[in-house]
């Protein structure tokens, strides 16, 4: 077997589509249908019979040349313009998608631009390094989650039975190329999925031909859905595999809004981004922004910033003392404001872990927070949170590929032959709970003082964001009622800026209030500073109550000195808690571990 | 919603030509709600048994694999105590090729070989593995108990 996989491969695959790259021609029908005889090897010779016998492409080819014209690209793309062909839809997405902003540490992509660039610079590198086309290096990198070292260690290396199969399977895949094509049947031939009678079939080489299109796109399409990208022909063990350049021809006319290439695409896209540690979505809602860490220095433990109620019980005072709060900020493509590593809003001054805690909190008693608590557990190594879906309890985290027991978290390695280990009791944990309660008691009161000013300046950043919103119109207003210059009232819009983000960290400031320990001098200095810079804000928001026109100019120094007061303040306020922080002047006591925390990611694993 | 045809199909070929040991008859009511029984395969601990399951068809069939579960108690470390069943075919293998006959021959062909490193029910598998003649034992037991005739 291995004879035939010569290193001819690529050359034949590009010479041929770039003979004919976006023609149809009918008399080449009769040398596909030759061609298609490839892939007659053991694993297939239980396919059906009765197609073997009937390989029908010559009806195709006598076929009304009218409708064939239906179809345009019949032949296999180039990679190389099958690229430029996703370019173009990306574009269609958004007008300058290929741009990314350099931030502070942080690249942003969209997520067009993210899987020409990254994606696409990734494929390329293993296409180039072991001489294979664009697909088939797409399809290896799917296989072995985008790790690059231990993909080309394999690919020649074909110890591990599990990972030779697939590589052998691939490489036969390429050996030859084949033009697959939507015919139209002149007689309708029976669909063995839909069991209708058909006139429209996708010629595959393996000879399984008894798939109406509709069927296999409903096939394809189900398959992207469920995050599988390797997909073989629906034939029981054919394996066959859809190339990318499939799915373009097999949607080529289908009216689907979305173009299928580009959703697989996406969602290729979307298992690299989870797999890589430098890679983050925004969190925000329909952002599509693709976040890259690009200062390694920036890259900060998660195992100290994530935390589940396991770590945290583990956390002493000491741990949180050299924790400081630079926090991994980044804004997206988007002007979204996130932490790279808690994935909330941001959140100066609170460390991760306390905002999290926070955020845990004033959720637990929402309908989520409640159904992650009695439907997810979290995986022991990496926190996602995990829905189990069925099957067994042996599980395999999507996101770290940790293999653990549903019933105990443990890891599973350990579980050959002692399951039942996992139905101890533990007379530690009931203890704990009880104490847990009356702590608890204590703190709602404190709790709900500091949620109210929480809530409150949340409120007003909504309200200053419609004011913010709105700045433009108001801006064009003013110079039309006032005849002075756009630039004359640029401070308006710094200001606002300015309040928008205060608030924010006067926010969470509350937050970090309710943790620290209230009674040391480094609470007060910080309690002080607090108030101070509430104060300040409060007199920059009082300013934007101002409708005056002329007012607005004659204070127009009242406030530039009020924002620059403000983001001293601010400034101020984070210092004093970074400091504190550092030096033990400021601590944090009665960390108790909330009932339910959701960490950042969802992944469903299945047994 | 009328049947797709391929359901027809599937229900017509069952009916006139049934897989041996092996029979689903659709409910009157729900055309995609089958009532199966599979005889247990000679040289198995379940040989002799006629086990009782259900299966369904979701709206989505042949695109998504069929429900399918044990009524019939039944002692195995791949099927749990609701009856549940972990075989590849039916998550993550399932293809809209395999058909609702050869569905339960993947099943019947689980009954012949248990797999207990892969376990479903924790407690059967470790007794599979530990002790496996005992577990024989006690799967034979459960078959006459629960699956045969008399009860």
């Amino acid at each position: 077997m291995a004879a035939s996989y010569n290193d001819d491969d690529d050359s034949i695959y590009l010479q041929e589509s770039d003979e004919e790259p976006f023609e149809y021609d009918d008399d080449d029908d009769d040398d596909d249908a030759g061609e298609s005889e490839f892939l007659r090897h053991d694993s297939v010779g239980d396919c059906d019979p009765g197609s073997a016998a009937n390989p029908t492409p010559s009806p195709a080819a006598t076929g009304p040349s009218k409708s064939l014209s239906a179809y345009p690209a019949n032949n296999p793309i180039d990679p190389i313009d099958f690229q430029v062909d996703i370019l173009i839809k990306a574009n269609q997405d958004t007008d300058s998608s290929l741009n990314y902003i350099d931030h502070t540490g942080y690249k942003s992509f969209t997520l067009n631009s993210f899987i020409y660039t990254v994606l696409f610079n990734a494929i390329d590198d293993i296409k180039s390094i072991l001489n294979i086309p664009f697909n088939q290096a797409l399809l290896l990198l799917v296989y072995f989650n985008w790790n690059t070292d231990s993909l080309l260690d394999n690919y020649y290396n074909l110890d591990i039975i599990k990972n030779r199969s697939f590589i052998l399977n691939l490489r036969l895949n390429f050996t030859s190329l084949h033009n697959n094509k939507i015919s139209l049947l002149k007689d309708s031939k029976f669909c063995s999925i839909c069991c209708n009678y058909q006139s429209k079939f996708y010629f595959l080489p393996c000879n399984h031909n008894y798939f109406c299109i509709n069927c296999l796109r409903k096939y394809i399409k189900n398959k992207i859905l469920d995050n599988l990208f390797i997909i073989n022909c629906p034939e029981l063990n054919c394996p066959y595999l859809f190339k990318l350049s499939d799915l373009n021809n097999l949607f080529l006319i289908s009216k689907a809004k979305k173009p299928i290439t580009l959703l697989y695409l996406q969602k290729i896209a979307k298992s690299y981004i989870q797999l890589k540690k430098d890679y983050s979505y925004c969190p925000a809602p329909d952002c599509n922004s693709v976040i890259q860490n690009i200062n390694p220095n920036l890259t900060h433990d998660h195992s100290l910033f994530s935390f589940s109620s396991a770590l945290l019980s583990s956390i002493d005072s000491k741990t949180i003392q050299n924790l400081n709060i630079d926090l991994p900020i980044f804004t997206c493509y988007n002007n979204h404001n996130y932490c790279f590593n808690c994935r909330l809003e941001s959140h100066f001054p609170c460390p991760c872990y306390i905002s999290k805690l926070w955020v845990n909190k004033c959720k637990d008693d929402s309908e989520t927070a409640n159904w992650i608590n009695v439907n997810t557990k979290e995986c022991p190594k990496c926190i996602s949170s995990i829905e189990k879906n069925g099957g067994c309890n042996h599980m395999t985290c999507y996101k770290c590929f940790h293999q653990f027991c549903w019933i105990c978290l443990g890891p599973w390695a350990s579980h050959g032959s002692s399951y039942y280990q996992c139905n101890r009791y533990n007379e530690d944990d009931s203890k704990g709970a009880r104490d847990k309660k009356e702590i608890s008691k204590k703190l709602l009161k404190k709790y709900i003082h500091f949620f109210d000013r929480f809530q409150t300046h949340e409120i007003s950043i909504k309200q200053d964001f419609k004011i913010f919103k709105t700045m433009e119109k108001t801006i064009n207003n003013l110079q039309i009622k006032t005849g002075n210059s756009y630039i004359d009232f640029d401070f308006l819009k710094d200001s606002i800026q300015i309040l928008i983000q205060a608030r924010n960290v006067l926010k969470w400031s509350y937050c970090l209030s309710y943790y620290l320990t209230p009674e040391s001098n480094g609470f007060l200095i910080y309690e002080q500073n607090q108030s101070v810079f509430m104060n300040s804000i409060e007199d920059l928001s009082k300013l934007f109550e101002i409708k005056e026109y002329k007012q607005i100019l004659k204070r127009k120094s009242n406030f530039i000195e009020n924002t620059r007061f403000v983001s001293d303040r601010q400034k101020k306020l984070i210092e004093v808690v970074q400091d504190g922080l550092k030096t033990n002047f400021l601590s944090f006591k009665d960390i108790n571990t909330p009932s339910g925390d959701s960490s950042n990611t969802k992944t469903k694993t299945k047994a | 919603m009328s049947l797709p045809r391929r359901i027809i199909k599937e229900t017509e070929r069952l009916v006139s030509d049934p897989v041996p040991g092996i029979s689903a008859i659709p409910h009157d009511d729900n055309l995609r709600y089958f009532d199966v029984l599979i005889e247990g395969p000679t040289q198995s601990p379940y040989e002799g048994g006629l086990f009782k399951l259900e299966l369904f068809l979701p709206d989505d069939y042949p695109m998504m694999a069929p429900k399918v579960r044990f009524l019939t108690k039944i002692y195995h470390p791949n099927i749990d105590r609701l009856g549940r069943i972990c075989l590849d075919v039916l998550k993550s293998n399932w293809s809209p090729a395999l058909q609702i006959r050869t569905l339960l021959l993947s099943i019947q062909a689980l009954l012949a070989s248990p797999n207990p490193d892969d376990p479903l029910a924790n407690d059967v598998a470790e007794e599979w593995k530990k002790n496996e003649n005992t577990a024989i034992e006690t799967a034979k037991e459960w078959t006459r108990k629960y699956a045969t005739e008399k009860s």
